[in-house]
């Protein structure tokens, strides 16, 4: 931490210390509270020794590393730093033999939490007394039903569909779910309470045409319209009271499946299950792929026997071994569970797989799923593993190991079979060039020191990233001999930018903070263009700081992004002192950037606002609100409130 | 470590006012803060056999309130029961009652719940980014890549004070 930021907490803490603290939390009234309390003390380890029995012939490589014991009671990296080889051996794609070895694994957890840690069980541990109004409002909602489909005006389908904006993703040719989405004429948006997607007719005024509404334990994260398809995704959520009078709160992935064909009349066409909370999904040539993040209840124990209590379920059966790949730490108690869906075949999950994990993230190829997982503060390094999704089959590939953190999913690239990644290690930057083997082919390293890594895009044979500290270089990196990543080019300019985007031929735009020279206080969101025509010489040609506004959801959410070379229109949600506003900016060679929009979102929710177009009209889209803007002059022409 | 209801009470009396303060700021709402401190201490007292060292006491309470923080968060945002307007409300008529500095506060709620999180820690725990990394299982490399940005946002709210002397937040 540099002196300023040390400062400035130092300062916060100050203005802070006139907080009175209610009565009830002094020591005196806390000691009466635990005095009339019992203690509780909690596991035995009677399974753990039959357990580990079993296991000598079932593992024996796993169990020789759990047996040296698990993290260091006080801070698990120092216990790890010293024991890295046990931790590489590991590395690859083991399966489970069995499902004891699996319990091996999470025993080892439980003994370590046991040691030192609040428990951090799958889901919300949540006193009775607050669990009380949750029951209540679940029974005033509407009773366990089948999902069901409510049909509003019926309005004949028109299948022309007119020009239209995208979700922006990650990996052209690789779908990604939103909570706003178009067909080219009906608009489709996620309620805020997560219940239902409404699809929204946009043909002469907007018109709610139709609703799809799930039951209440369900929770909408997102979802796709793909193909005619209305695909739903989120969780189901369970409450169960634990032995020991706490109730847990669980969930399963779900993934709903609607034929919107005729998107006024929406037909469920199937769903599937898998457990654990949603964390993200893709789909690609007709198949979902569909990531959840599965903690395991460690916080109550778990019965060897009891296999469904730690194997992740897929639409309720137990995943096999042979499809749960081990752990590269000592202990486990979390997986990634990975499942495809044939979009004909709506009801099964064609192919699963779960792996061990301290969390992780994923990047989607045309090709592959990378799931990186970064360990760079215990180990220094982060772990990618392969699978390939050809057609819905899963298959481990390859694992291996750069060093130093992923900064986001635009950081990892693959490209002719070769996978480039950025990295911020310790005090620098890497760049690295990995083999399908994930085996390391070449690397830059040791750049831009004490600086980090804030965003990256890479196209073809090049790449750009952008570091910071106090100002902004921005790099160009030549990939075109695998072997020999070189850095061509490199331009320095104050703030930095988070997000960057091809915007046609020669340009790179870029959104991000404009920073004052003493490289802290920020004086706004900024919007770059770069002229990348020569890649040894990079210059910023436009900037536009956007005084007093600090933050645009784009830095955090690509998807917040409708950004259009055709239609030459850049826009994005932002936040000032005075509340949200979507904004849309122009980019011309001469102009620099130009406002053309700059109006406050209305709407209300958790969610946030993205716009949309079709045709020549922009929807600007927030929760229950939906606006709409004429493209010619901004001017806004309709809405809707759902 | 053998602890009695006074031993403990006696240990939290150094930390409980940083414990208040932190978990103000995470539930940004008096009532919620007092809730979410009393369930981590019960939490704590339950399980204080595991804690083997009493100097552990500070890290190992405040990654319990963290925690806790966390959890009434998401069941909040699960139960949706606040609507944003409810929400603002609520908060504004909490201010009367609260002595925080409003700016410490509104730069506070500009920022996402992790980044929260790890000014909160830096803050009114004094830890350095290593042990918010074991605290909240990030690694030391982000929680400070974190931390600068959080702050950086913040700094649009409430400005730092450059140079001694220029006492604009008094």
């Amino acid at each position: 931490m540099n002196k300023k930021e040390q400062e400035f907490i130092n300062q916060m803490k100050k203005e802070s210390e006139a907080v009175n603290v209610p009565e009830s939390l002094e020591p005196k009234e806390i000691e009466k509270l635990l005095k009339d309390r019992p203690k509780k003390f909690v596991w035995k380890k009677a399974y753990m020794a039959a357990a580990a029995a079993c296991c000598i012939l079932a593992c024996g490589l796993a169990y020789g590393m759990t047996k040296e014991g698990g993290y260091d009671r006080e801070g698990r990296g120092d216990a790890q730093a010293g024991t890295e080889t046990d931790t590489l051996r590991s590395s690859g794609f083991e399966t489970a033999e069995d499902y004891e070895d699996v319990y091996e694994y999470l025993q080892a957890r439980i003994e370590e939490m046991n040691a030192w840690e609040y428990g951090s069980g799958e889901g919300a541990m949540i006193k009775e007394e607050s669990v009380s109004d949750m029951a209540a409002d679940s029974a005033a909602a509407p009773q366990w039903t089948a999902s069901e489909a409510k049909t509003m005006n019926a309005a004949v389908p028109e299948t022309a569909s007119a020009d239209h904006s995208e979700t922006n993703v990650r990996q052209e040719g690789v779908d990604e779910a939103d909570v706003v989405k178009t067909d080219g004429r009906y608009l489709y948006t996620l309620r805020d309470n997560g219940k239902a997607v409404v699809v929204v007719d946009t043909k002469d005024g907007l018109k709610e045409a139709a609703q799809v509404k799930l039951e209440d334990t369900y929770s909408i994260r997102e979802f796709y319209v793909n193909s005619g398809k209305l695909v739903l995704t989120g969780e189901i959520f369970r409450e169960e009271k634990t032995k020991n009078g706490w109730y847990m709160s669980s969930a399963n992935t779900f993934a709903a499946t609607y034929d919107v064909s005729d998107p006024v009349k929406p037909k469920k066409l199937g769903e599937v299950t898998q457990s654990g909370y949603y964390t993200s999904s893709r789909m690609s040539e007709g198949h979902l792929y569909l990531f959840s993040q599965y903690t395991v209840d460690t916080a109550s124990g778990i019965e060897p026997r009891a296999v469904e209590e730690y194997i992740p379920l897929i639409n309720g059966s137990v995943l096999p071994g042979k499809d749960i790949y081990m752990p590269a730490t000592k202990t486990a108690y979390m997986y990634a569970v990975i499942g495809s869906v044939d979009m004909e075949k709506p009801d099964e999950e064609k192919d699963s797989k779960a792996i061990f994990t301290d969390g992780g993230n994923l990047y989607v190829s045309n090709k592959n799923i990378y799931w990186y997982e970064d360990r760079s503060w215990y180990t220094g390094d982060t772990m990618i593993r392969r699978l390939s999704y050809q057609d819905g089959e899963l298959r481990a590939e390859a694992s291996g190991l750069v060093g130093g953190y992923i900064h986001d999913s635009f950081c990892i690239d693959e490209y002719k079979g070769y996978l480039r990644v950025i990295t911020t290690e310790k005090e620098t930057n890497s760049v690295y060039v990995l083999d399908d083997k994930l085996k390391k082919v070449g690397s830059i390293e040791g750049l831009a020191e004490d600086e980090r890594v804030y965003s990256a895009r890479l196209m073809g044979d090049v790449g750009y990233f952008v570091t910071y500290r106090e100002t902004d270089p921005l790099f160009s990196v030549d990939f075109s001999d695998p072997k020999k990543p070189e850095i061509i080019g490199e331009l320095k300019i104050p703030g930095f930018s988070e997000y960057l985007h091809f915007y046609g031929e020669g340009l790179l735009f870029g959104i991000g903070m404009d920073v004052d020279e003493d490289g802290f206080t920020t004086n706004g969101v900024k919007l770059s263009m770069f002229d990348i025509s020569d890649n040894t010489d990079v210059k910023e040609v436009q900037k536009y700081v956007m005084k007093n506004v600090y933050s645009a959801d784009v830095m955090y959410d690509y998807r917040a992004a409708l950004i259009d070379m055709k239609k030459n229109i850049i826009g994005f949600s932002a936040n000032s002192g005075d509340g949200e506003s979507y904004y849309v900016f122009s980019y011309d060679e001469k102009k620099g950037f130009e406002c053309l929009m700059d109006e406050t979102v209305n709407g209300n929710g958790y969610q946030t606002a993205r716009g949309v177009y079709i045709d020549t009209t922009l929807y600007v889209v927030k929760g229950n609100i939906i606006e709409a803007y004429s493209m010619e002059d901004y001017k806004k022409v309709d809405d809707i409130i759902l | 470590m053998k602890c009695d209801a006074e031993k403990f009470a006696g240990m939290y009396e150094g930390i409980y006012k940083d414990l208040y303060r932190f978990a103000l700021c995470m539930m940004r709402n008096p009532q919620d803060a007092e809730d979410a401190v009393s369930e981590a201490v019960i939490h704590g007292y339950e399980h204080v056999s595991s804690l083997r060292r009493e100097d552990a006491f500070k890290s190992w309470m405040f990654t319990i309130l963290s925690r806790v923080c966390k959890k009434k968060l998401a069941a909040a945002a699960k139960k949706k029961i606040v609507s944003e307007a409810e929400f603002l409300e609520r908060t504004e008529a909490a201010e009367d009652s609260m002595e925080m500095n409003m700016d410490v506060r509104r730069a506070f709620a500009v920022l996402s719940e992790e980044e929260q999180m790890i000014v909160g820690l830096s803050v009114f725990g004094g830890y350095q980014s290593g042990e918010i990394g074991r605290m909240l299982r990030l690694k030391g490399g982000t929680v400070r890549s974190k931390r600068s940005r959080a702050l950086a946002k913040m700094s649009v709210i409430l400005e730092p004070r450059a140079a001694a002397g220029q006492a604009a937040y008094y």
